[in-house]
């Protein structure tokens, strides 16, 4: 990653059309929620998020030797979106997500959506520890394929991101897509960093899509009160707009204007 | 008014259409009467086309199909007429027969009111 | 392999493919993939049931929302590439167009993979005006023009292929094409039929 520890300014952030696809405000519980409460909060946020759909995870018990496998599913929650697909909210027996989705409205418009979900959530739920709040943004990056001579122009990855495969050239030929997931700790805002890079199928015609994932979240002196949670909050953005800044070229950067 | 308005359902054999003049009267009357008459659940934001039979049936010539158009009035809908040896999937008709049928289209919503 | 639900049903994807299949044909489809040597997951303990899983009663309504949700969801995605004004509109026609009086229960909703194709030509070709959204009875995305006399109209398929169709009417005379075609292939199959009346419209995304 790049080596700047500054923030980035607002002019370096600001970009007509900034390739976040969602932006995400988690909060985790220490302690698993009934399902009676997930549906207390369900009917609190149906009437402004009619779209609904059932969260469920399902145990599989394999046995290589005869039997068909054993399926159980629980159901653990709900997704709710808003009329306008901009917003959704996930709530489910270990947390509750808030997803503003493309285009983004900016930091302002975007925490204090979320604060306001989390408000109508506790007022609804009482209290409940915090084990982890997070904040992720998945960034795609469309980049336009040229043809020359009739041929694809090969698109080189470290024209646009910083963070990037390499291997022997000799050994294997050009790749056609990649996963990547860089973990680390941040100690300066005790955050842990998922960063994740990946090539997606191209969401626009004649482009690559190179997904980059930032992921950051405070899992150890995890703040319970909303003012600390909201200093946390804005600190872990600072940090993920100097993680952004930093592993972007110039020439990412003018695909966002 | 998209072609695929005049294209035929699975289950069809022939196109259905009202000979509005059946029931007499104004236009307006008329068209009434066939909203009312409609075997189908016509809904609020559906609307009715009119095109001339001699119109449609020398649309469907240039296309080298040569339609009947027969009353063939049914138990709730006494204007009702059927095109016979209309085409399956014929598309470049079906947009010819749109274009002229959009030049006189009626919501359900004006219809009713 | 993983596992997920989409309403009422699951989806499994493994390796290079994927399946969708109800909650009771679900532990079947997963032996017969176990079977044909698929890499099965690790073992794991069976769980207490704590909640029994009920699908959600997808009443007309929750279905209408629930598909506006999705076609609005494909928009945001792109959304960073389109007019906002433009999107404003698109976005207005979709919910005029899944009134819950103008459906039944029994209708096929809209195609996410036509309406791909649909975002995917506005990208291509850029945010076209004074278009007329409908959804036929298969669920395709339909998407016309009428100027005066003339018409466009296109019927989006998935994988990224289009039913064209042209009509030119001078006085009593009528001319009408269609096909279908690829996206990439528009541009070439109307040519002789001027859609630049049509596209001129179009506010295209700026070259690089």
């Amino acid at each position: 990653m790049g080596a700047r520890m500054d923030s980035p300014t607002e002019s370096e952030l600001s970009f007509s059309r900034p390739p976040i696809v969602e932006a995400v405000v988690e909060r985790r519980f220490a302690t698993s929620i009934g399902m009676d409460v997930v549906e207390s909060l369900r009917r609190q946020f149906e009437p402004g998020y009619p779209a609904i759909s059932q969260l469920a995870e399902m145990s599989v018990t394999v046995n290589p030797i005869g039997a068909q496998p054993q399926v159980s599913h629980n159901m653990t929650g709900y997704r709710l979106t808003d009329r306008n697909a901009s917003a959704v909210i996930l709530i489910s027996t270990n947390g509750i997500v808030f997803s503003r989705l493309a285009p983004y409205p900016g930091w302002r418009e975007f925490s204090e959506g979320a604060a306001a979900v989390f408000q109508t959530a506790r007022e609804t739920m009482k209290y409940s520890t915090l084990s982890r709040i997070g904040v992720r943004y998945i960034n795609r990056i469309d980049i336009p394929v040229r043809i020359a001579d009739a041929k694809v122009v090969p698109i080189q990855l470290e024209d646009y991101l910083l963070i990037y495969p390499t291997f022997p050239a000799s050994v294997l030929p050009p790749a056609q897509g990649y996963t990547m997931q860089c973990i680390t700790f941040l100690p300066n805002i005790e955050c842990r960093a998922t960063i994740g890079v990946a090539t997606v199928p191209p969401a626009v015609p004649h482009h690559l899509s190179i997904v980059f994932d930032i992921d950051l979240g405070r899992e150890v002196q995890v703040p319970q009160r909303e003012d600390e949670i909201s200093e946390v909050l804005d600190m872990i953005r600072s940090e993920k707009n100097r993680i952004f800044v930093s592993c972007l070229t110039d020439k990412a950067k003018e695909l966002f204007q | 008014m998209f072609p695929e308005a005049y294209a035929l359902r699975p289950e069809e054999q022939t196109l259905s259409v009202d000979w509005m003049e059946w029931h007499g009267g104004a236009k307006e009357n008329q068209l009434q009467q066939v909203v009312r008459h409609a075997e189908l659940t016509v809904r609020k934001n559906d609307a009715y086309a009119v095109t001339q039979v001699g119109a449609f049936a020398e649309a469907c010539a240039k296309y080298e199909t040569k339609v009947r158009v027969i009353h063939e009035p049914t138990a709730l809908n006494q204007a009702h007429s059927a095109v016979h040896r209309y085409p399956r999937d014929n598309h470049t008709l079906y947009a010819a027969l749109a274009n002229l049928a959009s030049q006189d289209v009626t919501g359900v919503g004006d219809i009713q009111s | 392999m993983t596992i997920s639900t989409v309403g009422a049903n699951y989806v499994i994807s493994y390796g290079a493919g994927e399946v969708v299949v109800g909650a009771s044909a679900l532990s079947t489809t997963l032996g017969d993939l176990f079977s044909q040597g698929r890499r099965p997951p690790p073992s794991s303990e069976t769980r207490t049931t704590r909640h029994i899983f009920k699908p959600l009663e997808e009443t007309k309504e929750i279905r209408l929302f629930n598909i506006i949700a999705a076609l609005k969801m494909a928009v945001a995605e792109v959304s960073m590439h389109l007019d906002p004004t433009w999107r404003a509109r698109l976005f207005r026609q979709i919910d005029m167009l899944h009134e819950p009086d103008d459906w039944d229960d029994e209708d096929k909703l809209a195609d996410q993979e036509s309406f791909k194709t649909f975002l995917h030509m506005i990208l291509q070709y850029g945010c076209m005006h004074g278009i007329s959204l409908g959804i036929d009875n298969d669920g395709r995305i339909l998407a016309g023009w009428e100027d005066g006399s003339s018409s466009l109209s296109f019927s989006f398929l998935p994988k990224d292929k289009v039913r064209w169709s042209v009509v030119h009417r001078q006085d009593e005379d009528i001319e009408s094409a269609s096909g279908i075609s690829s996206l990439d292939r528009l541009p070439a199959v109307l040519q002789p039929y001027n859609p630049k009346a049509w596209y001129d419209n179009a506010d295209n995304i700026p070259s690089r």
